[in-house]
């Protein structure tokens, strides 16, 4: 690759920064080139330090952080030597622009959308020109009405109009790059393709570089036309999209395609553990705690990197030309194993979700039958109605899926079911018996025992101020208060273990523990009161990919083994598709299609339906192969 | 617009409520005085002396027609007539005296003390943990803490010892002023200092800052067009209701330099116990209040779009 | 922030860290022999990224930690208990006798400080030392009194507020009414037509200051009723009680602390405010409100300012270390960087 091609060259980046208790390494030599007109995806979980490699590049670190090595090359010279915050000026919005996530709070609440677009001019654009300019941006990012866009005031759009106002307002300066910082991740799934789709376009019509920043492998294939993926503050693998999916090199790349749900075959293979924490020095390859195939040396050095082909190349111990001669050496059987996936569980049954078949429980009794339930929020005129006549059966061990975007209504239905919001007309009725209305004290706690709910987000689900025992225990003190208390621990702690945690971990406290861990959490609690039926609202929807894995394959455990029913809530088909034997499909508060997961999948009826599949990412090269 | 004009006349209507039931608790509230709270020598009047006083002051009705006197008279304009301050003077009168001298202090205090205390948090945000924050916080923890009936008396005392300026306020001499109006305005210039330190570090971290900077725009043109833009919104909540408090002047500051205005008043008639004059100024007091809080609302809707174009959102 | 990384302690992490990237193999026969499966070396326990503090015990460490709430605390744990012991202990005069000069018989007026009197006397010769002390204790008594009833009352109801939701509706229109009307009016009023005296001005503080703070714990209580991890509380039956003391107080401890620490600078103040305008305590009844009206009134002769100035430092001691030492706990409870 010729070095004109060259617009930006992040050379060795490291950043730290200093918070209450100690520094965070938050960058460890991070080095990458940007080329004129690409379009480059940074992949990589929360924590990678993906985020703040486009601050440092933009030099919009916060406060507290700061560059410790490295350099920015931008047309010939460093950008991190222009000691003045001045020298950047020239910079933003003209050379470099920065798309956030949040697009609503992007923007200024008490200025209207067009003022601060215009704005985003550079001075040498006439004023008179620049709200037509503003305006064909505003069409041009696909908003309808521009002229109406242009003097609305941020409250008053839909969070993906003022996304593509912000792209609108990135575009305004003519930048060379512009750094998209998970531009999708608060969209809904049609919106977001919708969003990437027009990443894409601008791309090449402007031509200007895009760096699209996401923790979402599908939204990287089907946008970028070269991926790098971060690990611990380092880029430990960079390559063409093809080369990433089906050629990868590092293990972690590796593992963390395996655990996308689309690519999970009948094998579940998924990543033990969690990311390293960067407050500490860390001691070779950061992933090889992680990874059960690590070498000794991965221990004790980072490796450097190796080039697999002119575009790709990998940052691992693997790719050394003395490793297969040290191989050799070897008695064979001593051998490493050269797949360094990550465990992998004997294959479950083909057919998720009715793993207990052949149990004792029959298939067709109906445990849960929600018949025509309607939801209304508000009095008077003011009223929604968020649920409008749902309808549907849930047997006795399966695990049932409900799909649909947010507002949907899909989590209405679950807090209808916990009986946390009344019914406004229907039924909802659990082995025969209604738990809607008024109920007597020991319905409810029969219900209470038989049915319970885990959160989508775990870190905001679980009180920070109380130790995990009494976390774990609250359920068990309310509907068993008769058992000794040290009996209720113990209990608590056998759940503990059952969800894959530390008897010890019982005695510490939420904040010590990663989100992956803390969903582990949310389900002991809900597992030592043994329900029979767990609704689960989008459950590892706020986790990072490689602990997404880890909790859907526990659930699918706990449903084989134990015979737990699920009432799984996502909008997330690729999962559904993993762990559910039927689907509803929701829009607007109704069902619109209901079938066995296989058919939806295979025979979508409803045009909503196909609308979802089609708008479903896979990290695949056919779909990466589409693009320009 | 229909919109922006019902939430005004909303807001209209519970001001008239608030003002109608303020009257009335405080009318009910006086009458629990004890009758010899009216008398100059209650002791040495006679039966018959302190029937008439009482029937005079109109004191014998029942309480409901006394109300209904009382506001019936308020509706035209009157407030009644001082029992002791000076007997027989009408309230309203003494009143409108008194009003434009308190006025007068208490916008020179506010010219100086807002632009002063706007600029000092200003100052202070953009140093944050540099030496003018911490005398800055030093000042506002002091003015926080100590009672202002210990500092101004010390300013009293430095401003005449070492400045050789008037110790107490005389009309005829300009220089007089100064040591009012400028302890007059090291409260709220704290008030002002704080408030404005605060929201700037507030907003310098959220998105919209981050992405004006990402803009290429520079740090003075932020601090400008975004956070002081934003800045106004509160603001602009709170400066009706401060330029009408200065109508009812400084207590401290007015009885430590005799001023004649409303605060030093007040101190004049509860030493004297004048209850229809306390009554006057308390309830002239509760309406500057209300009707500043009004005009704050009425602001605030019109400064902020989310409220102006969506008054849903003004949800208490 | 800037300090942080000036620290020798901090810089020698950065190089640490930057460090650990370089290492690379000695040789390349060192290199060949680590190319095996597993791990080298033993087991290394990864260290865990934050001690197990609990979140009281980690305020208190933070607090502990800066010296400002070190010195206010040792301030105002000293004056509190010498103000409580000071009446036992030998050779202290009544803060209300007159002091008469044995030899002529006259009052000992407005004597300068000196051995027998340490602070002098006041205008009809009572000895300012023992006032002030006396003082002291009338208004840190007000100071906690206030604090007391008017949290107590703030925090249930403002409980109820947040947490019932059929009397949210009559509270807020309540509060709309009464915000309207500036407390220091409804407090000067309820003083005059209670007439001045310790219960009547605590009740007005308290009566002008509780629907704020009620206001205040209602906006909290709202927020953490609405919190996912209350919500899960529900869904697992938790009673009303144990969601109080396990989901509501605990979060809300600390800004209840923050509001009865800052109260009694406030209250003690208020009083002084009171004093001033006429509706005070009476003489026989020391207070640094009534010793410093007392001390104000003579401020034009230069000799007595001593009886203005001796109040008002113990006063302002008092006043700015507890609200110091309030706005270090609230920089301790609430870490910005949790």
């Amino acid at each position: 690759m010729a070095d004109h091609d060259i617009c930006l060259s992040v050379r060795d980046l490291h950043v730290v920064f200093a918070l209450d208790n100690g520094l965070l390494h938050a960058l460890r030599g991070v080095s990458l080139d940007i080329r004129k007109g690409e379009c480059l995806a940074v992949v990589g979980e929360s924590g990678s330090g993906k985020s703040v490699l486009c601050r440092s590049c933009m030099g919009l670190l916060p406060g507290n952080g700061r560059v410790v090595r490295g350099s920015l090359l931008y047309g010939g010279k460093d950008l991190l030597n222009s000691s003045l915050p001045r020298a950047y000026r020239g910079i933003r919005g003209k050379a470099m622009a920065l798309v956030m996530q949040n697009a609503s709070s992007s923007f200024n609440p008490v200025l209207t959308i067009g003022r601060q677009l215009t704005e985003a001019f550079s001075p040498s654009v006439p004023r008179r020109e620049r709200k037509q300019r503003a305006l064909s941006l505003l069409s041009e990012t696909g908003l309808g009405d521009p002229e109406k866009v242009f003097s609305c005031y941020p409250h008053e759009l839909s969070g993906g109009m003022c996304q593509r106002a912000l792209i609108a307002m990135a575009l305004a300066g003519n930048p060379e790059i512009i750094f998209f910082d998970e531009p999708t991740s608060s969209l809904d799934a049609i919106t977001q393709v919708r969003v990437l789709e027009l990443i894409r376009t601008l791309s090449r019509t402007h031509g200007h570089a895009s760096v699209l920043v996401t923790h979402d492998l599908s939204a990287a294939a089907f946008a970028a036309g070269r991926i790098a993926v971060m690990y611990a503050g380092q880029i430990v693998e960079e390559g063409l999209p093809g080369e990433i999916f089906h050629d990868g090199r590092h293990p972690y790349t590796r593992a963390l395609i395996a655990s996308h749900p689309a690519r999970m075959g009948d094998s579940f293979s998924y990543l033990t553990g969690t990311p390293p924490s960067c407050r500490h020095p860390i001691r070779g390859d950061a992933f090889a705690p992680r990874n059960p195939a690590a070498l000794a040396i991965d221990f004790l050095y980072a490796p450097p990197y190796f080039p697999v082909t002119p575009t790709h190349r990998a940052k691992t111990w693997l790719l050394d030309p003395r490793y297969p001669e040290a191989l050799s050496r070897l008695k064979p059987g001593h051998a490493a194993r050269t797949n360094p996936m990550a465990k992998s569980t004997p294959a479950l049954p083909a057919e998720p979700g009715k793993g207990n078949e052949n149990g004792s429980l029959s298939r067709d009794s109906v445990l849960l039958r929600v018949s025509d339930l309607h939801i209304r929020f508000g009095r008077g005129e003011r009223a929604t109605e968020a649920v409008k006549g749902v309808s549907f059966d849930l047997r006795e061990g399966e695990c049932l899926g409900l799909v649909g975007e947010s507002g949907s209504g899909k989590t209405s239905i679950a807090n209808a079911i916990l009986r946390l919001v009344p019914a406004a007309s229907g039924s909802i009725s659990y082995r025969g018996r209604r738990l809607d209305g008024r109920l007597s004290a020991a319905a409810r706690q029969y219900f209470l025992k038989e049915i319970q709910m885990v959160f989508q987000n775990p870190a905001a689900a679980i009180n920070p101020r109380a130790k995990v025992m009494d976390i774990v225990r609250e359920g068990l003190d309310n509907i068993h208060p008769e058992l000794p208390r040290k009996e209720r621990s113990r209990l608590a702690i056998q759940a503990l273990c059952d969800v894959g945690l530390k008897p010890e971990d019982a005695f510490r406290f939420p904040y010590s523990f990663s989100g992956g861990q803390l969903q582990r959490i949310g389900l002991a609690r809900v597992l030592v009161m043994s329900p029979s039926l767990i609704v689960a609202d989008e459950p590892v929807s706020s986790l990072d990919m490689s602990v997404r894995a880890q909790i859907m394959e526990l659930m699918l455990s706990l449903q084989e083994k134990r015979g737990i029913s699920f009432l799984l809530i996502s909008h997330d088909l690729a999962m559904m598709r993993r762990m559910c034997g039927r689907i509803a499909v929701i829009k607007d508060g109704q069902i619109v299609e209901m079938a066995s997961s296989a058919l939806i999948f295979e025979h979508p009826r409803h045009p909503y339906t196909r609308a979802l599949l089609a708008a479903m990412l896979n990290p695949d090269l056919e779909n990466a192969a589409v693009k320009p | 617009m229909f919109r922006a004009i019902a939430y005004i006349a909303r807001r209209l209507l519970r001001m008239l409520l608030c003002l109608m039931l303020v009257t009335v608790i405080v009318f009910c509230l006086m009458r629990l005085l004890p009758i010899e709270t009216y008398f100059k020598d209650f002791d040495r009047a006679t039966e018959l002396q302190i029937h008439n006083r009482l029937e005079e002051l109109g004191l014998n009705a029942p309480l409901p027609v006394q109300l209904w006197r009382y506001i019936s008279e308020l509706l035209h304009g009157s407030l009644g007539r001082s029992d002791i301050y000076r007997e027989g003077h009408p309230v309203a009168k003494i009143l409108a005296e008194k009003i434009p001298v308190s006025a007068h202090f208490g916008l020179l205090a506010l010219c100086l003390s807002l632009p002063f205390g706007i600029l000092l948090g200003v100052f202070m945000a953009r140093r944050k943990g540099g030496l003018i924050d911490k005398l800055g916080t030093a000042y506002i923890v002091f003015v926080q803490a100590v009672p202002a009936a210990v500092y101004f008396v010390f300013l009293q005392l430095c401003g005449s010892d070492y400045l050789g300026l008037s110790i107490l306020y005389r009309p005829s001499v300009p220089s007089s002023q100064i040591l009012p109006i400028v302890s007059m305005s090291i409260p709220p210039a704290a008030g002002f200092a704080m408030w404005t330190r605060r929201f700037m570090l507030d907003e310098t971290n959220k998105d919209y800052v981050l992405q004006a900077r990402a803009k290429g725009l520079s740090s003075r043109s932020i601090a400008v067009r975004h956070i002081l833009r934003n800045a106004l919104v509160p603001l602009s909540q709170q400066l009706p209701g401060t330029i009408l408090m200065t109508l009812s002047g400084s207590i401290y500051i007015e009885s430590l330099y005799s001023i004649p205005g409303m605060g030093g008043l007040l101190i004049e008639v509860i030493r004297m116990q004048d209850n229809t004059m306390v009554q006057s100024i308390v309830l002239f007091y509760a309406f500057i209040g209300i009707v500043g809080m009004f005009l704050g609302d009425i602001c605030l809707a019109l400064s902020d779009p989310r409220i102006r174009r969506a008054p849903k959102a003004v949800d208490l | 922030m800037k300090k942080t990384f000036g620290k020798s302690k901090t810089k020698a992490l950065i190089e640490a860290f930057l460090e650990e990237e370089a290492a690379s193999p000695a040789s390349n026969e060192e290199a060949l022999k680590l190319f095996v499966s597993g791990r080298s070396g033993p087991e290394e326990e990864l260290p865990l990224s934050r001690a197990g503090d609990s979140y009281w015990r980690g305020t208190l460490k933070r607090l502990i930690k800066k010296p400002e709430s070190i010195i206010t605390l040792g301030v105002l744990f000293s004056l509190i208990l010498f103000a409580c012991l000071q009446p036992f202990l030998p050779g202290q005069r009544s803060p209300v006798t007159i002091n008469n000069d044995p030899v002529t018989g006259l009052q000992l007026m407005n004597r300068r400080p000196d051995a027998s009197f340490w602070l002098g006397t006041n205008n009809i010769g009572q000895d300012l030392w023992a006032r002030i002390w006396a003082g002291t204790r009338t208004s840190l008594l007000i100071g906690l009194a206030v604090a007391f009833f008017r949290n107590a009352l703030g925090v249930l109801v403002g409980f109820a507020w947040g947490y019932i939701r059929r009397l949210d509706a009559f509270f807020t229109e309540l509060y709309n009414i009464l915000e309207n009307i500036p407390s220091m009016i409804l407090m000067m009023l309820s003083t005059y037509i209670l007439r001045p005296g310790m219960a009547s001005i605590i009740f007005s503080m308290c009566l002008a200051g509780w629907l704020g703070t009620a206001r205040f714990i209602r906006n909290q209580v709202i927020l953490l009723r609405n919190r996912q991890f209350n919500q899960a509380s529900r869904t697992m039956g938790t009673p009303l009680h144990r969601i109080f003391l396990k989901n509501l107080l605990p979060h809300t401890l600390s800004i209840i602390i923050l509001q009865f620490v800052l109260t009694i600078p406030s209250a003690i103040s208020g009083e002084v405010f009171l004093t001033y305008i006429g509706l005070g305590l009476p003489a026989d009844r020391p207070s640094l409100g009534n010793l410093i009206n007392t001390g104000r009134m003579l401020i034009m002769s230069r000799s007595l300012r001593y009886q203005f100035y001796y109040p008002c430092a113990v006063l302002s001691i008092i006043t700015v270390c507890f609200y110091v030492l309030g706005n270090a706990f609230a920089d301790a409870a609430d870490p910005q960087d949790p």
